[in-house]
């Protein structure tokens, strides 16, 4: 089934809080998993970064990225960086959600050596990364996040519904 | 290089220690810059002429209309369908599963097919499923006492009585108004570069104005004669508003920034005028005048928000009598300095409202296409310092007492309803959404002075604090980005947060019915759309019935 990039977002950013991330490192899956699958990419990269909350591509590649992006302010030009093992399937995601043209970005892998995330950007040019008006998801995928984005829901209640809104259930009026 | 033209002058802005507090939001009123207010000018400015090529409504109001208006190169047009619903099932509230009527703003001119599938997922809402194509969402209730007293007046071959439009301002309330992707319709993103909706919330502010249009309709086809244009000018949309807003307003601390930094310097430009000729003197008379019988049209129940509304009325004739002597706009600034709140924020809408010259370009400024474009902090002293700097209002808070954290915001599984809970009383404290700003910038800064010093490294062992982080970084950009107040304390009254957004989206005549919701009024006295090509289209700051 095909969905909207936000309803992608969304739907990741509350399924990595659901799987006991922070929100903050959440917002940023939430965005790179919409590039991610918007770009044909690999699904079963998505449900593996969620699996471990201590060891994890959702906690070590927005680090990666903001040493991508001082250097390229830095420097001005192309920079190349040794990914975590497992961390290349997301990587490319991740670097188009940074704030600036990219010129060329990829993921070296060379034999034996650790992949490397080579970005060569334009810091003076501010982007946006442009996604498709529809993304396909796979079924199991939708699920396996829906249930992991339920698990930031508090159980409905009748004080909480009562409450909780500050309304009334009915507005004839 | 290409020269950029001269900006005007300015004063200084005021500070966000000033403007960011909860309270001095909750005071906010609309201003030529409010997105409805840039709509309806951009819709005259192209000449804008809506059609209804549909209109399937059957002898009991119920059927399906189609309204289309070009705009910026484009068509849009407003599918409204509407239902019989029984009394028992009239809510306001998010957990609603039917409405009176129910809308999408579509991208271009629906064929047959299209209109029989939004016919059919339309009335769903939440339970649709939409398409690229859908550019909106929405649904109306009928304001029953107000909608039945018109279709009747009519139909008894006279006018409504205009102290009951007075009363309420509408015939129907929409309770939603979902855009940016909700279930399935079109991502912003397709649709910001667009001319005429590239501004905020324009998509579904045409939306608003055009189920107003659909409301007057309704009624007078039910009633069998028309309106009186004065008294249907003056019939807006209302809106019912709850907690799902508050949490829209930090999760987007840049485009808050820009709305707020729009109005702001709008308001620098015109405070740094020399002088007050006598054209906008005149007008400024008029316009205050406008506004003190705005504040008589507008009644609450709400005893302590009735007061206010009072004392503002009272407040109010020192500013009208200032006009007439006021050197030049600063003065009346000033005037209002000791004035509440109210009174000053209401001041700062009249002094932008003659100036079209120095505000209305600021719109442009207002949306926010490309997110935080910052370089990371490089090191734990400037992240240090510059937590210091910008978020002293949220390191003096003492999270230790308890009714500093005495509330927490959550989403329900009840139809992912937005709920505040009593963080002492109630279950699902665990489940908080993160709109604990300040007690989140304070661990983190509690935790760079025992934390390893090289930055990386903290955030490694750190990793908690990779929101609060990026908040700094935001607000170290964009200085009004952050609400300065505790927005889990006891105090916080997420109302103030709901006039905020509601006032820029042009909305007036606030209801408040607990702290948690109220209802206002949006486009009451903007132009209808015969009323595009006169003058009536941008002047409706405020509006009066008849004026």
């Amino acid at each position: 089934m095909s969905y909207s990039a936000n309803e992608i977002s969304a739907l990741a950013r509350k399924a990595a809080v659901g799987a006991g991330f922070p929100h903050g490192q959440a917002d940023q899956f939430g965005q790179a998993v919409a590039v991610h699958l918007g770009a044909g990419r690999a699904p079963e990269a998505v449900l593996a970064a969620l699996d471990d909350p201590e060891d994890s591509p959702i906690l070590r590649l927005p680090l990666l990225m903001d040493d991508v992006l001082r250097a390229v302010a830095l420097t001005g030009s192309d920079v190349s960086l040794t990914l975590h093992p497992g961390d290349d399937a997301l990587a490319l995601a991740y670097a188009r959600l940074l704030p600036v043209r990219l010129v060329e970005c990829r993921v070296e892998q060379r034999d034996g050596a650790q992949p490397r995330l080579a970005v060569l950007a334009d810091p003076e040019t501010p982007s946006r990364p442009a996604l498709p008006p529809r993304i396909a998801v796979p079924d199991a995928l939708h699920a396996r996040l829906g249930t992991l984005a339920a698990r930031t829901y508090v159980p409905a209640s009748a004080g909480s519904r009562q409450a909780g809104a500050g309304a009334g259930d009915i507005d004839n009026d | 290089m290409k020269d950029l033209p001269p900006q005007p002058p300015q004063t200084a802005l005021r500070p966000p220690a000033q403007v960011m507090r909860l309270s001095r939001l909750g005071a906010a009123f609309p201003t030529r810059l409010s997105f409805l207010r840039c709509l309806t000018r951009r819709l005259a400015d192209e000449g804008a002429q809506v059609t209804r090529p549909v209109w399937q409504i059957d002898a009991r109001g119920y059927g399906h209309a189609v309204y289309s208006v070009p705009l910026g190169g484009h068509v849009y047009s407003l599918v409204a369908v509407s239902n019989a619903l029984p009394d028992a099932l009239r809510t306001d509230r998010v957990i609603a599963t039917a409405w009176d009527t129910a809308y999408v703003l579509y991208d271009g001119v629906p064929d047959a097919d299209a209109l029989a599938r939004l016919c059919r997922e339309a009335p769903l809402q939440e339970a649709g499923r939409f398409t690229e194509r859908d550019l909106v969402l929405s649904r109306a209730n009928k304001s029953v006492r107000l909608f039945n007293h018109v279709v009747d007046c009519l139909r008894a071959g006279h006018q409504p009585d205009a102290a009951q439009i007075d009363a309420v301002g509408y015939l129907m309330r929409t309770t939603a108004v979902y855009g940016n992707g909700k279930f399935g319709i079109a991502d912003r993103g397709l649709i910001e570069d667009r001319p005429g909706i590239e501004g905020p919330f324009a998509a579904e502010m045409l939306t608003v104005w055009l189920i107003r249009s659909f409301t007057h309709d309704l009624v007078e086809h039910l009633g069998g004669r028309a309106l009186d244009p004065r008294l249907k000018r003056h019939l807006g949309i209302g809106n019912s508003t709850g907690l799902g807003m508050a949490p829209f307003l930090v999760s987007h601390p840049v485009l808050l920034n820009n709305w707020i930094m729009a109005r702001e310097t709008a308001l620098a430009r015109v405070r740094a005028l020399p002088g007050l000729d006598a054209d906008k003197r005149a007008r400024l008379h008029t316009l205050a005048a406008r506004a003190a019988a705005h504040l008589q049209e507008w009644q609450v129940p709400d005893p302590a928000h009735q007061a206010r509304i009072e004392a503002l009325r009272t407040e109010w004739p020192q500013i009208a009598r200032a006009i007439a002597d006021a050197p030049h706009p600063e003065a009346l600034f000033t005037r209002a300095a000791p004035l509440s709140e109210d009174a000053q924020e209401l001041t700062v809408a009249l002094l932008l409202e003659p100036y079209p010259e120095l505000v209305d370009g600021l719109a442009a400024c207002m949306s926010d296409p490309l997110g935080l474009c910052a370089v990371p902090f490089a090191n734990t002293a400037d992240l240090r310092s510059a937590i210091d700097r910008g978020f002293g209002w949220a390191l003096e808070v003492d999270f230790d007492c308890p009714s500093q954290q005495h509330q927490f915001w959550y989403v329900s599984e009840e139809k992912l309803e937005p709920r505040l809970g009593l963080r002492h009383q109630e279950a699902g404290a665990e489940l908080e959404s993160p709109l604990d700003i300040a007690r989140r910038v304070q661990a983190l800064r509690r935790d760079l002075d025992r934390g390893p010093n090289d930055l990386r490294a903290f955030r490694t062992a750190h990793p908690q604090h990779e929101l609060a982080l990026r908040r700094v970084l935001t607000a170290t950009h964009h200085p009004y980005s952050e609400i300065q107040d505790n927005l889990i304390g006891h105090t916080c009254l997420p109302i103030d947060m709901l006039r905020c957004k509601l006032a820029f989206f042009g909305a007036a005549k606030f209801d408040p019915k607990s702290d948690r919701w109220t209802r206002v009024t949006l486009a009451q006295g903007a132009p209808l759309p015969e009323d595009l090509g006169t003058p009536l289209a941008d002047d409706w700051w405020l509006p009066v019935r008849g004026a």
